[in-house]
């Protein structure tokens, strides 16, 4: 039998200020995890809902991203009419040919950094439907305009609604911004094709087609005939891949940083919490040898104290949850680091991610609980009477 | 149940190594009836606590027995007597010893969440018990709340509500006030008279020794009763 | 005095023990904190600051033509100019443990440029001589265990051919460590292989004194001004501060976690000292009684606290000190800038004295609640 929840949860709040203190040690630890890990969850926000699996990326045999992929138009419109590429119902193909191009730019705070320009497709447009134009108008092909994503027009001055900027050989202008629902096209710049790809001497060759498959299983089946196709040394992967590569490549410092930083802060406040503890259990002393008299066996008195340290390490825990809360707020940008170029995002706090936070908190609280609670039940009844 | 409910036997207890020997308790013996009221009188360090505390089972002789309605709890491991003290034995102490985050009620409760009881029998129990010691009314005060022989009765309660067979009680007034003193004197010779409680209480207060059937005086580790007190003791037990 | 604040602090070993390493832990964290925003600032060195490096103005995406490395060679205080190609291939596997720096270089130039580079004359020779050989630098080398005569292999990943190298020396670079991780081969070797397309990824500068540096500068990107392919040139430094800038602000990032450990571990020495003064709460009323004042009372709590601090610092930075090395070998895998991560003694101080100030702090601030406190009030606690 074990003692009531209601005693291990009173008794913290006796010991108001010392448990505050520890509970603020616990939950900046806790906070320092969120915050970090709110990095990698706001870049997998942005590339998860850029890939859709029914579609295909079609990339140069070798490549691993856009950045670094060209191949000629012929091989292009080639592989646009592989057998699986759906059609709407006027007929048109729903392929886009598309030229990326990373341009360096200044940011707000006059740092640079490089910026993705996407010369598109008309049927680029029809591809990404969570596009669109939110402020000003779109692009007309043949006139040299662009459009800018939100989050990349709040942070490049010269991307804003309106700046004239030179890109390569061509004047361009933008004429309009467009949000994307927080996927990472909110941190590109859109322009035709032709355009971009006269400017930077690029119109030779796509960076990269984009197709549109019937399903997600007849979106690998027209990755594997793309593969199978000697001839095009072309490389195919599901657009939900290819971003889904980004997005661990790019995350995977900030979970490991997050990881280390948790651990290594978490010991530390392991010894606060033992502190507290043994504090609790010292001026508790002739209460535990009154419950031992009442019958409660040694077990349940660890139980109670150890609950004690799982309690403060839960209210650690769910106030360094709650301190990173406002964190959702913030946008910020980093570079991807598979095609090396801007990408801006909102930190996101993820439910796994403050579940982590506050198991870590609890686990804190119990293995720093656990020395004192262990004394707590090996106290010999008459001396702890006397004490 | 015929017999002792309490026999001690050659009873010793040192303390500290060979260098440093005490002898707290030597060879004692002792029988208490049921339904008895012994009270140990002696200086303080004349091993009162001691033997009380040894026949709560919370410590251990040296050597010797020490039966409580007929086992030998010398012979119970660390892990069977918790259960054993919850099933036999009432103990009462001089600082009352409450949980102070838990109100009087949940005190009195408390010791009732380690048997398999329905949540009206444990309320039923609770009450009665609050009932006997006349703090009804007073159930949801913290017991800082309490006045000190408030806190005193409500420890009592804690001691009966599970029906032991045994009520141990060390100093129970030594550190209350004359009148709350006697209150819980009278409230003890109710739990003997009314209820039939064997009670075992140590008091060096002259007053506390007059509720005794028997009086029994520790000093430098030997016991010896007082044969005229002796006498009070037998003629309460008549009248019971 | 003394002896009062050295009593107390041995009254609970346990509480000051975890408060010691609680602390230190935190210090700890805070050195290497600081040691991992230093690797983002790379070490100057004379030689690399006499180095400049010229690549597109539009982004690495873009090459240049071969032709600008002789026009190059003409501007004034240059003293040799080599066309180096970011190569960027696949080793073994895309993990991130297995990638390093490879550049398609020209052998001959590649060593007056790369001044504080030592490689012995039989190595270098040997290089020199064949056109699919490279050579590594020793750190790199030591990590993949290569010797002298083996063959690696890397995947094209921005280039679509496969480079099949045999390695003919193993280089040092004793004045930063960090430039040992890098690997050369021949140019000449890519470009056949590619069908002779003539470009260039950058062009490294030596300039010959640093005075020039900024003329040298100025006069390359207005050399190339109205081409179609205009340039942009930057010392050594510069260039690899522009990779750290990309990665966005990681002096706040740092910063803001630094700030949350101090927070954190400020909680844990407060709270130490709280329950340290609270416990003597009477015995300083008996102290006041004695005729000692407010600010001898507040002398011992704090010099207790501050002395927990200075020995808590102390071992976080001891700690960090012998650790970090250790650290900077399993950083370098994953992070291969990290491996040059070594504790500066200005990063020591400060963790350091973010020690010492905490221990004041912690014991300041609930001594002075303390010493105001009523004698009387204190003494009735005694009774």
């Amino acid at each position: 039998m074990s003692l009531p929840l209601k005693y291990s949860a009173r008794s913290l709040l006796v010991r108001r200020a010392t448990v505050l203190m520890t509970i603020g040690s616990i939950g900046f630890v806790v906070l320092v995890y969120l915050g970090v890990l709110s990095l990698a969850g706001g870049l997998t926000a942005a590339f998860s809902t850029s890939g859709d699996p029914a579609q295909v990326v079609v990339l140069r045999d070798g490549a691993l991203s856009e950045t670094s992929s060209f191949f000629s138009l012929d091989r292009g419109r080639e592989v646009m009419t592989i057998p699986g590429v759906q059609r709407d119902s006027e007929g048109t193909l729903l392929a886009a040919g598309e030229v990326m191009i990373l341009n360096n730019l200044a940011r707000q705070d006059g740092t640079m950094s490089n910026v993705t320009f996407r010369g598109v497709a008309p049927e680029s447009f029809r591809l990404r439907p969570q596009i669109r134009v939110v402020d000003g108008r779109t692009f007309q092909p043949g006139t040299a305009e662009l459009i800018v994503g939100r989050r990349l027009a709040e942070r490049f001055p010269g991307l804003a609604l309106g700046s004239e900027l030179t890109l390569g050989r061509l004047d361009f202008r933008v004429v309009g911004v467009f949000d994307s629902d927080g996927s990472s096209f909110d941190s590109e710049v859109w322009g035709a094709a032709g355009d971009l790809g006269a400017a930077f001497r690029r119109d030779g060759s796509y960076s990269s087609v984009l197709l549109r498959a019937g399903s997600p299983a007849e979106a690998e089946a027209l990755v594997q005939r793309i593969a199978g196709d000697q001839r095009l040394k072309l490389r195919a992967l599901t657009e939900q891949e290819y971003y889904a590569r980004q997005t661990t490549a790019t995350t995977r410092q900030f979970v490991y940083l997050a990881r280390a930083l948790a651990v290594i802060m978490a010991i530390g406040a392991c010894f606060a919490a033992a502190n507290t503890m043994y504090a609790a259990v010292s001026a508790r002393t002739r209460e535990i040898a009154a419950l031992r008299v009442l019958g409660f066996k040694r077990r349940s008195i660890l139980g109670a104290f150890l609950l004690e340290a799982a309690l403060l390490g839960l209210l650690a825990g769910l106030l360094g949850g709650l301190l990173s809360l406002p964190l959702n707020s913030i946008s910020t940008g980093t570079t991807n680091f598979v095609t090396f170029s801007e990408i801006t995002f909102s930190l996101r706090t993820t439910p796994r991610a403050l579940l982590g936070g506050v198991l870590l908190a609890v686990l804190t609280g119990v293995v720093g609980g656990l020395p004192p609670a262990w004394s707590a039940a090996r106290k010999k009844i008459p001396e702890a009477m006397r004490a | 149940m015929s017999g002792p409910v309490v026999r001690i036997e050659h009873l010793s207890k040192v303390y500290g190594s060979d260098r440093l020997r005490v002898e707290v308790l030597s060879e004692v013996d002792l029988e208490v009836e049921e339904g008895g009221f012994v009270v140990l009188m002696g200086p303080s360090g004349s091993g009162k606590t001691t033997l009380l505390n040894l026949i709560a089972a919370v410590d251990r002789p040296t050597q010797g027995r020490v039966i409580v309605a007929g086992q030998d709890t010398t012979e119970l491991s660390e892990s069977e007597l918790a259960p054993w003290r919850h099933r036999h034995i009432g103990y009462i102490f001089q600082l009352y010893n409450l949980i102070p985050v838990l109100t009087a009620y949940e005190n009195v409760e408390l010791p009732l969440t380690l048997s398999r009881l329905s949540s009206a029998d444990r309320r039923a129990k609770v009450e009665t018990a609050l009932e006997v010691v006349g703090l009804t009314d007073r159930g949801h005060h913290y017991p800082r709340e309490l006045s000190g022989g408030q806190e005193q009765r409500t420890a009592i309660a804690r001691a009966i509500v599970t029906d032991p067979t045994v009520l141990l009680a060390d100093e129970p007034t030594g550190d209350l006030d004359a009148e709350s003193a006697a209150a819980v004197l009278r409230l003890m010779d109710r739990l003997n008279d009314e209820f039939g409680k064997t009670i075992v209480m140590v008091t060096h207060d002259p007053r506390a020794a007059k509720h005794a059937h028997r009086l029994v005086h520790l000093d430098k580790g030997k016991l010896w009763s007082d044969p005229e007190e002796a006498r009070v003791g037998s003629g309460a037990g008549d009248d019971g | 005095m003394r002896k009062l604040v050295w009593r107390n602090l041995l009254r609970n070993k346990r509480r000051t023990l975890f408060t010691v390493v609680s602390l230190a832990v935190g210090v700890f964290l805070l050195c290497v904190l600081g040691a991992l925003l230093q690797t983002f600032n790379p070490t100057e060195t004379e030689t690399s600051e006499k180095r400049i490096i010229v690549r597109h103005a539009v982004s690495l995406q873009f090459e240049l033509p071969e032709a600008y490395w002789r026009r190059l060679e003409t501007i004034d205080h240059v003293d040799a100019v080599s066309p180096i190609t970011w190569f960027g291939g696949i080793y073994k596997d895309p993990r991130p443990e297995n990638f390093f720096s490879q550049f398609a270089t020209d052998p001959v130039t590649l060593l007056e440029v790369f001044q504080g580079a030592e490689i012995d004359e039989a190595a270098s020779t040997a290089w020199l001589a064949e056109r699919r050989s490279f050579i590594a630098g020793r750190r790199l080398a030591e990590k993949h265990g290569w010797q002298i005569g083996d063959e690696i292999f890397l995947q094209g990943e921005i280039y679509p051919v496969d480079m099949n190298l045999v390695l003919r020396g193993v280089f040092t670079y004793p004045a930063d460590e960090a430039q040992e991780n890098q690997v050369f081969f021949h140019r000449a070797y890519m470009e056949e292989a590619l069908d002779n397309p003539g470009m260039v990824g950058t062009y490294w500068l030596r300039i010959d004194e640093l005075e020039n540096v900024s003329a040298v500068i100025s006069a390359a990107e207005a050399m190339f001004e109205n081409s179609d392919a205009r340039v942009k040139a930057e010392t050594e430094q510069a260039f690899a501060a522009s990779f750290t800038e990309m990665l966005g602000n990681i002096e706040f990032l740092f910063g803001a976690i630094g700030l949350a450990v101090i927070v954190s571990v400020f909680f844990i020495t407060a709270n130490t000292m709280a329950m340290a003064v609270r416990e003597r709460y009477s015995e300083i009323s008996v102290l006041k009684t004695l005729g000692f004042g407010r600010r001898r009372v507040l002398g011992v709590v704090t010099a207790e606290s501050t002395g927990i601090g200075l020995v808590g610092g102390a071992i976080g930075v001891l700690v960090a000190g012998v650790l970090i090395r250790t650290a900077a070998e399993g950083l370098s895998t994953m992070f291969p800038l990290f491996g040059a991560m070594t504790l500066r003694p200005s990063v020591a101080l400060a963790g350091l004295s973010a020690a010492l100030g905490l221990g004041f702090l912690s014991g300041f601030l609930p001594g002075y609640a303390m010493a105001r406190r009523s004698v009387a009030e204190g003494l009735r606690k005694i009774a």
